[in-house]
């Protein structure tokens, strides 16, 4: 699975880019059809020249399992990201600002990079923790306040139910 | 659309954006500075979003897109230099 | 009588959004090292922008999709920028605040 390369599934999604961008509210429908066929030209040719380096589980992606968990993924994402912000507007608006920042360490058990990616950006976005950087299967996650400096524990804590989604999605 | 709403706003992101001027031009690092930056940045998407609806032109809503991705290459290039690589 | 409404909430939302500006702006200025004021500006940022734009959409429901393209673009990238920033800082030789508790990432350097 790992390393290859969907030369259909590159071209869909720059396709759908494409019409994303170039789309505007009251367009007429032959203008529309001009768009779609430049569209196709362009993500064409951006996949031949690019699709190699795109590597992954292509079209499989869209199975319905996977798409129900990154469902599922993106609105546990959303409601972590809603309670991180109140709790940062917490800390910096109290007058005399809770922090005890520290540099933890934790294990993950996700193997393909783009579900580190996934997880990685997660964790920044979410309460108090910042990935810093990823050496192997650890992740160094910045804290702004520390409540456990054992790697399982603060793991636990740090992703949550994240890594379980998205080995769903990835794996 | 209320107008005194819009005021409103505008007023909270112009506090904002002198709030993140000042870390830009105290910060102590080069790092604290970019962070600033990167602040500022999306305050002005924001802001170029807002100019878009108060002039009621679709097409404005490019340059936000545009900024957003230059800014974040921006980013990007900061710390690529800083990490020696560039 | 519905858009109505959804001005409303819209409007909301746009609320929302810049108090979120000004919260993370107040951290950028008041957070005592590096690392704490990347993690207040850009968490806040980011939801503001999110939650900025979805306000704006609201308001005018024909933009929705070329919004929702943009605050999918910022959220995907913040955080990106972010980590680049804060790894580059770090072998840059920023120091962590004085009073931090750990710093497994040092101590892991040498493996």
């Amino acid at each position: 699975m790992e390393g290859k390369p969907s030369f259909t599934y590159v071209t869909i999604a720059v396709l759908a880019v494409w019409l994303g961008l170039t789309y505007s509210p009251h367009m007429p429908f032959n203008m529309f059809l001009q768009e779609l066929g430049l569209g196709i030209i362009v993500a064409l040719a951006v996949s031949v020249l690019t699709f190699k380096n795109f590597t992954g589980l292509g079209l499989k992606y869209l199975h319905p399992r996977r798409v129900a968990y990154f469902i599922a993924f993106f609105f546990v994402f959303l409601k972590e990201m809603v309670k991180a912000n109140l709790n940062m507007a917490r800390i910096v608006l109290s007058p005399s600002l809770p922090v005890k920042p520290g540099i933890v360490e934790i294990e993950t058990g996700l193997k393909q990079p783009s579900a580190k990616l996934f997880l990685g950006n997660a964790i920044t976005l979410t309460p108090g923790t910042m990935t810093i950087d990823y050496r192997g299967d650890k992740a160094y996650i910045h804290w702004v306040y520390v409540e456990s400096e054992d790697p399982k524990k603060a793991g636990e804590i740090i992703k949550g139910s994240f890594e379980k989604l998205l080995g769903g999605v990835f794996q | 659309m209320n107008i005194y709403f819009f005021y409103l706003i505008i007023s909270i992101l112009a506090i904002s954006i002198a709030l993140g001027l000042y870390r830009l031009v105290k910060g102590p690092s080069v790092s604290d500075r970019a962070v600033a930056l990167d602040a500022l940045t999306n305050v002005t998407t924001a802001l170029l979003v807002l100019i878009a609806v108060l002039s009621a032109r679709f097409i404005y809503l490019d340059v936000a897109l545009v900024y957003a991705i230059l800014a974040f290459i921006g980013v990007v290039a900061i710390a690529r230099y800083l990490e020696g690589g560039l | 009588m519905i858009e109505e409404l959804l001005d409303y909430i819209g409007m909301f939302f746009v609320l929302i959004g810049s108090l979120f500006f000004l919260f993370g702006t107040i951290g950028l200025v008041r957070m005592p090292d590096l690392y704490n004021r990347m993690q207040a500006s850009t968490k806040t940022t980011t939801l503001g922008v999110l939650s900025f734009l979805v306000g704006i959409g609201l308001m005018e429901l024909s933009w929705l999709i070329k919004l929702l393209i943009i605050a999918f673009f910022v959220v995907l990238t913040a955080p990106i920028g972010a980590s680049a920033l804060a790894r580059a800082s770090y072998k840059h030789g920023i120091k962590l605040w004085k009073k931090s508790v750990v710093d497994k990432y040092k101590e892991g350097k040498n493996d």
